[in-house]
C-alpha cells in the first residue's frame, strides 16, 4: 500500500446554468422543449449555421490536481465561490467529476453540514444510531462508541428526548459528535465552525486534532484561518475553481489574504428575501481618508456600514484582525458603543478607532464578524480587508513583536552605584 | 476477480443493512409518531375495509362467485387478492417521491440512495403482514379453513418485493429528472388495478383479452395469494417460474437503470 490517501488528478466539475433555471422540468416543458428545440436545430441547419450553441455553464472545479499522504491534514481555503465545497463533495463521491478523476485509498466519511440525518421526531438516542449508520457505521461500531459520542455531545439526561427540544448547541455537539466518532481512515469536513460557540468550536478543534494524531487523514474547510494555521500540516489555496497553491499552511495563509482581501468593500446589491443584516461597506480611514497605506504612527479609524432590516437583539458586529500568517491579534465588537447590540431597522455605521503606535508596520486583514450571540452568525460570507501599516521608527533599534505601544516608561535615578568606581 | 454489472451496487445494498434497518424504521415511526394506539391503525384500515366490502358485496348485492373459485365468500376473496396490490401499489407509488424526501442527505451526505426504495418496501411490508395476519385470522374464523399452504406467502412476498423494488428503482429515479412520474405513475396504476383480475374473476375477462392476465406479473401473484391463502391446491410450478422471471428481470433491470441515473442525483434534487 502506498502512503497516498487521495490523489486527485485534472479534477473538473461542471454545472449548467442559465438555461436551466428550474433545474428539473415538468413533462409538459420537456415536450415543448424537445419540440422547439428539434425545430430550431432544423432551422439552422437549413440555413446553414452551427447547430446551437451550448449551454451556458461554469466551471465549479477546474484542473485540480494534488495529492494528499496518508495521516496529513489538509486545510482547503478560498473565498466563497472558489469551489471548496464541490471539492469535497466530488471527493465524497456524492456527485460525479465532469473530468479528472480522484483517487481514494480508504474507507471515507464526510460531514459537510452538521446534522443533516437528524430526524426531529425521534430521540437522542436513536437519532445516534440512525445517523451513524447514514455515515456509514455499523450497529456494532455505533454501540462501541455510543457511551464517547454521548460524553463529547454532553446529552446524557436528553438521551430520550426527541430531538426537536434539544437547544442549538446540544444539537450541534451531538451531530458532531456522531460524526468525529466514525472509524474511517478519511474525514472530509466542510466549514463547521461557522456554526456554534466558541465553546463548540474550540471542542470541535480539539477533537479535529485528536482525529488527526491517530494517524487518520483530514480535509478540512475553514475560514477561521487560526485553526486552519494551527491544525493543518498543509493548506490548499483555492480561486475560482481552481487549485491557486497547496504548501506550507503559511504560506498559503498569507497567499489567501494577499489575493482575497480588498482595500475597500462596498455593497449596494438588493436585499434578499428573509435577509437580516447586510454589510454594506467596511472602509480603512486615516485622517478622513482611504489610502493604500497607513502611517503606523498616526491612529486610524476602521468603519463598518451595515443596513438593519429587522429589529435585532443581542447583535455582534465587529472584526477579528490577523496578522498576515493567520495569527489573530484580537477581536473587537461594536458592543461597548451602542448598548448590548439591539438594533432597530435602518442604516447604521460603526467606527472602531485604533491609536497610533500600536500595531508593527506590516500587512495585516481585518475580518468581519456578524452575529446573534450564542444563536447564529448571521453572514456566512467572509468579508477580508487588507490593512498595510507603513513607515519607519527614529531609531534602528529592533523591535520586535506584533504590537508595538511605546509603553508609559519613566527613568529616575534611586540611589547610589554599590561598587565605587 | 470476476465482476457482473451491479455486483457493487448490491453488496453495498448488504453492507448497508444497518442503514436500511433505521430507514425502515424512521419511516414506520414517523406514519405514527404522536399517536396513541400508534401501529394498530395498521390494522383497523384493513378491518373496516373487509367489513363494508362484506356489507357491500355480500349483503347488499350478493355477489356470486363461479364455481371454479377456490372460495365462494366473496369479500374474502377480494381482500386476498387485494392484499398484493396494496403492497405493490402502495411501494411503488411512495418509492416515486422517496428520493425527494431524503434530498438532504443526497446532497450532504455519503449516501447510497438505492436503499431507499427497498426501505420503502419494508416498512409497507410491516403493514402488510398486519392485514396478512388479519385476513387468515378472518378466514380461519369465518370458513373454518386454515391450511399448510400459508409457508408459500413468503415465497411469493419475496417475488413481489424484487418486482416492485424494481420498479420503485426506476420511478424514484425518473421522479428527480422528470417531476410528472408520480403523476403519470398513479394513473398508470388505476388502469393495472383494473385490467388486473382483483374485483372480477380471471374468467370473467373475455377471451380475445386474456392476454392482459398471462402477460401480468401482478395476475399471477393475486392468483397465488388466493390460492395459499383459501384452498389447499399446491401452488403450479409453471406460474411460479414464470413469476420469478419477472421478478428478476425486473430487479436487475430496475438496478442497472437505477445505478445510471444515480450520477446525476446530487446535481439536480
Amino acid at each position: 500500500m502506498s502512503d497516498v490517501a487521495i490523489r486527485v488528478e485534472g479534477l473538473g466539475k461542471r454545472y449548467r446554468i442559465g438555461s436551466h433555471k428550474k433545474r428539473y422540468k415538468t413533462l409538459r416543458e420537456s415536450l415543448a422543449g424537445v419540440a422547439s428545440g428539434s425545430l430550431r436545430r432544423a432551422r439552422s441547419l437549413l440555413r446553414g449555421e452551427p447547430v446551437r450553441t451550448p449551454p451556458p455553464s461554469i466551471w465549479a472545479l477546474r484542473d485540480v490536481t494534488f495529492d494528499v499522504r496518508r495521516g496529513e491534514v489538509l486545510g482547503v481555503i478560498g473565498r466563497n465561490g472558489a469551489g471548496k465545497s464541490t471539492l469535497l463533495k466530488v471527493l465524497s463521491r456524492i456527485t460525479e467529476p465532469t473530468e479528472g478523476h480522484a483517487e481514494i485509498h480508504g474507507r471515507i466519511g464526510s460531514l459537510l453540514e452538521v446534522g443533516t440525518g437528524f430526524h426531529p421526531e425521534l430521540t437522542g438516542r436513536e437519532n445516534i444510531y440512525l445517523n451513524g449508520a447514514i455515515l456509514g457505521m455499523k450497529r456494532a461500531e455505533i454501540q462501541q462508541q455510543f457511551d464517547q459520542i454521548v460524553a463529547f455531545a454532553e446529552v446524557e439526561q436528553f438521551l430520550d428526548t426527541p430531538v426537536k427540544r434539544y437547544s442549538t448547541g446540544m444539537y450541534l455537539r451531538l451531530a458532531f459528535g456522531v460524526a468525529a466518532h466514525l472509524r474511517t481512515e478519511i474525514l472530509l469536513v466542510d466549514e463547521v465552525l461557522a456554526v456554534g460557540d466558541a465553546a463548540f468550536q474550540k471542542k470541535c478543534l480539539g477533537k479535529m486534532s485528536e482525529v488527526a494524531e491517530t494517524g487518520r487523514t483530514v480535509l478540512f474547510v475553514s475560514h477561521n484561518m487560526d485553526a486552519v494555521r494551527r491544525l493543518c500540516t498543509s493548506v490548499c489555496l483555492m480561486r475560482s475553481g481552481q487549485l491557486a497553491g497547496i504548501g506550507e499552511p503559511v504560506s498559503s495563509i498569507n497567499a489567501y489574504f494577499e489575493s482575497d482581501a480588498v482595500a475597500e468593500y462596498v455593497d449596494d446589491g438588493p436585499a434578499l428575501p428573509g435577509e437580516d443584516l447586510r454589510i454594506r461597506a467596511v472602509k480603512i480611514e486615516q485622517q478622513g481618508s482611504a489610502r493604500d497605506w497607513f502611517e503606523y504612527r498616526m491612529p486610524l479609524e476602521i468603519a463598518i456600514e451595515y443596513e438593519v432590516f429587522q429589529p435585532l437583539q443581542n447583535l455582534l458586529l465587529g472584526f477579528d484582525l490577523y496578522t498576515s500568517n493567520g495569527v489573530p491579534v484580537f477581536r473587537s465588537y461594536d458592543l461597548a458603543a451602542r448598548g448590548m447590540g439591539s438594533r432597530e431597522p435602518g442604516f447604521y455605521r460603526s467606527v472602531c478607532r485604533l491609536p497610533g503606535e500600536f500595531l508593527q508596520p506590516g500587512l495585516y486583514y481585518v475580518q468581519l464578524l456578524a452575529g446573534l450571540h450564542r444563536l447564529r452568525w448571521l453572514s456566512k460570507e467572509k468579508i477580508t480587508v487588507g490593512l498595510k501599516l507603513a513607515g519607519s521608527r527614529e531609531s534602528d533599534v529592533d523591535f520586535p513583536g506584533v504590537l508595538c505601544p511605546r509603553g508609559d516608561w519613566r527613568v529616575a535615578r534611586v540611589g547610589a552605584c554599590s561598587v565605587s568606581p | 476477480m470476476v465482476r457482473f454489472p451491479g455486483s457493487l451496487f448490491l453488496t453495498n445494498l448488504v453492507e448497508r443493512r444497518s442503514l436500511l434497518f433505521q430507514l425502515v424504521r424512521r419511516d414506520f415511526e414517523q406514519r405514527f409518531v404522536g399517536s396513541v394506539v400508534g401501529w394498530i391503525w395498521s390494522v383497523i384500515h384493513p378491518l373496516v375495509l373487509l367489513l363494508s366490502w362484506t356489507f357491500v358485496f355480500s349483503v347488499c348485492l350478493g355477489v356470486k362467485l363461479g364455481p371454479r373459485e377456490v372460495t365462494q365468500n366473496y369479500p374474502l376473496w377480494l381482500f386476498a387478492g387485494m392484499l398484493p396490490w396494496m403492497l405493490f401499489s402502495d411501494t411503488v407509488q411512495r418509492s416515486s417521491v422517496c428520493l425527494l424526501d431524503h434530498a438532504n442527505l443526497i446532497t450532504k451526505t455519503i449516501f447510497p440512495a438505492e436503499v431507499v426504495p427497498v426501505s420503502v418496501f419494508l416498512s409497507s411490508l410491516v403493514s402488510h403482514a398486519l392485514a396478512l395476519g388479519l385476513a387468515v385470522a378472518a378466514i380461519a374464523l369465518w370458513l373454518n379453513h386454515f391450511s399448510a399452504m400459508l409457508v408459500f406467502v413468503p415465497l411469493y412476498i419475496f417475488l413481489l418485493g424484487l418486482f416492485a423494488v424494481g420498479i420503485g428503482w426506476i420511478v424514484a429515479g425518473l421522479q428527480v429528472y422528470l417531476r410528472d412520474t408520480s403523476q403519470v405513475l398513479s394513473v398508470l396504476l388505476v388502469f393495472w388495478f383494473w385490467l388486473t383480475p382483483i374485483f372480477i374473476t380471471e374468467d370473467q375477462f373475455p377471451e380475445s383479452v386474456r392476454f392482459l392476465i398471462s402477460g401480468n406479473p401482478l395476475a399471477y401473484i393475486v392468483r397465488a395469494y388466493r390460492e395459499t391463502l383459501l384452498s389447499y391446491r399446491l401452488p403450479s410450478a409453471a406460474d411460479l417460474a414464470i413469476v420469478s422471471a419477472y421478478a428478476a428481470a425486473t430487479f436487475f433491470l430496475g438496478g442497472l437503470i437505477f445505478r445510471h441515473m444515480k450520477r446525476g442525483f446530487a446535481d439536480v434534487l
